[in-house]
């Protein structure tokens, strides 16, 4: 088993429609040793797994199901103050909402996925990580420290 | 329409107008100036409100009406000179209707003299509105209509030959430069149309390497006991079957949709090694993204069931819900479970995508779920 590199297990909650593709984040993730405290499809289902679970990051699809989209989604994660990390073939170049730390674009190595939770839950909790896996790309946010941190 | 005569409609031929040297060389001052004008004119309703304003005190203008040709009918796009309670009725013109819509109509320069005096109710609209003189000109680049512009005067009945000759002239402009403009708005919402397709294909190509992973990755499900070849030979027909919810997706007139009787029989067929008979009761499109899932649950439950008979697709009525129904008539996968079946992780993944069930009886298996696409 893999085992992340800083030691940490993180409660992970994927925001994809795509079943197979969620079925590999969340079967990467796991091979990491954190947890996948659900898969949603939409923003409904996002907001119902948030409710009952605790969440240390939300990952999330742009495009969802029902027309539904990941930015909508990450917009509510975080009125519950659960960041979120974008994980999607078009991912927006910037955002407003301070709580989407970054995004890594698809197709992404799934390799990666597991050092890329944990660098993005770093940034979330205002640190700085220490490693950050190729393609994974932070947001310049006014309100943190320092700048942007493009590809470690 | 009543030529030659000293009031009412006269039809002017002039085609092409032309600067003859006997105009005032005010007129050809003004005509260098509305050129220039409208070369550089982006907004075509603007660029017309700016020419009345630039001619309106050398040729004694009180009005202008500027209709755009929409369809079968004139929308009026810029006007001035009238009350808003006038603009409204004259909103909408429909081609030869008096007196712009039979300009446009006949393709034919009016000149309407002494308006008030006329007993012609065509000319009430007119009238209503204080004209005296009308001269309407049908806005034509390269043999296409593109709608009228006219100008009108309350204080005098008529526009000297001279004037007329400026109007038209100018008006010959106003067409080529709303030409010019409609022909940049065309290949602006080309480009930008060319972009959307861009980047649509650029998510889908992405979506799809991304899945390709993820049909690969499937692997690692797979017992140890399984062969290297036999696990690259299952997740290439994986790969093949998503190809296959690809191949048919601009079969139906809606772009990004699959038509599912064609990824129906791909990937039945591509599955079990020989032609199947599909019946199919309708015609049915899915998103590109719930194609693929279905083809790959297809795949799935076909898969070693050379016994596949038939495939019915349609619709099935279910506790008051229209659902979209695949069936497949096979001994092998005949069974008693009407209230679903256990499937796989994979297959239920895919089930889930598509809120689909299974069911199964004495024939063979069904999926069904409620296509909202």
């Amino acid at each position: 088993m893999g085992g992340d590199v800083e030691g940490k297990s993180l409660r992970i909650l994927v925001v994809e429609d795509e079943a197979l593709v969620a079925m590999l984040i969340e079967d990467a993730l796991t091979l990491y040793e954190h947890k996948v405290v659900g898969v949603a499809e939409n923003v409904a289902a996002a907001m119902v797994i948030a409710m009952c679970e605790p969440i240390d990051l939300a990952l999330c699809d742009i495009r969802l199901a029902d027309g539904d989209s990941g930015e909508e989604a990450a917009a509510q994660l975080a009125a519950f103050g659960i960041p979120s990390l974008y994980l999607s073939g078009n991912c927006p170049a910037r955002t407003d909402n301070p709580l989407v730390v970054g995004y890594m674009a698809k197709p992404f190595p799934t390799a990666a996925l597991g050092r890329a939770v944990i660098a993005a839950h770093a940034v979330a909790q205002g640190g700085q990580p220490q490693a950050m896996p190729s393609g994974m790309q932070l947001y310049d946010h006014d309100c943190r420290a320092g700048p942007a941190i493009g590809q470690a | 329409m009543l030529e030659g005569e000293p009031g009412g409609i006269i039809a002017i031929h002039d085609d092409p107008p032309v600067l003859h040297d006997g105009l005032p060389r005010r007129y050809l001052t003004i005509i260098a100036e509305a050129a220039e004008r409208l070369l550089a004119a982006d907004d075509p309703a603007a660029m017309v409100d700016e020419l009345f304003a630039l001619i309106c005190d050398e040729l004694k203008l009180d009005v202008f009406f500027n209709y755009r040709l929409d369809g079968d009918r004139l929308v009026l796009e810029a006007h001035g000179g009238i009350s808003p309670h006038h603009a409204a009725g004259a909103a909408v013109v429909e081609l030869g209707q008096p007196i712009c819509g039979v300009a446009a109509r006949d393709r034919s320069k009016l000149h309407v003299t002494a308006i008030q005096s006329s007993p012609d109710p065509s000319l009430d609209f007119a009238k209503d509105v204080g004209l005296d003189a009308f001269a309407c000109t049908p806005l034509i680049h390269g043999g296409r209509l593109l709608g009228t512009l006219a100008f009108a005067r309350r204080w005098a009945g008529r526009f000297e030959a001279d004037e007329l000759n400026l109007i038209h002239i100018v008006c010959s402009y106003v067409a080529i430069a709303k030409h010019r403009l409609r022909t940049e708005a065309e290949m602006r919402h080309a480009l930008e149309r060319q972009e959307r397709l861009l980047h649509e294909l650029n998510h889908r190509v992405r979506n799809a390497l991304q899945l390709a992973i993820s049909i690969v990755g499937m692997e690692f499900d797979v017992p140890d006991a399984d062969t290297p070849l036999a696990a690259k030979r299952r997740a290439v027909a994986r790969l093949e079957a998503m190809a296959t919810a690809h191949r048919p997706l601009y079969a139906t007139d809606r772009l990004g949709q699959v038509d599912v009787e064609a990824l129906v029989r791909g990937v039945a067929e591509q599955t079990v090694g020989h032609d199947v008979a599909v019946l199919v009761d309708g015609i049915h499109s899915l998103s590109v993204e719930r194609g693929v899932a279905l083809a790959l649950a297809i795949h799935a439950i076909l898969l070693g069931n050379g016994d596949l008979e038939m495939i019915r697709v349609g619709l099935r009525l279910m506790d008051g819900v229209a659902r979209l129904a695949v069936g497949f008539s096979a001994p092998s996968l005949a069974g008693d479970d009407r209230n679903g079946v256990e499937v796989p992780r994979s297959i239920g993944l895919l089930l889930r995508q598509l809120h689909a069930a299974i069911d199964r009886d004495g024939s063979g298996m069904t999926i069904h779920f409620i296509n909202e696409t």
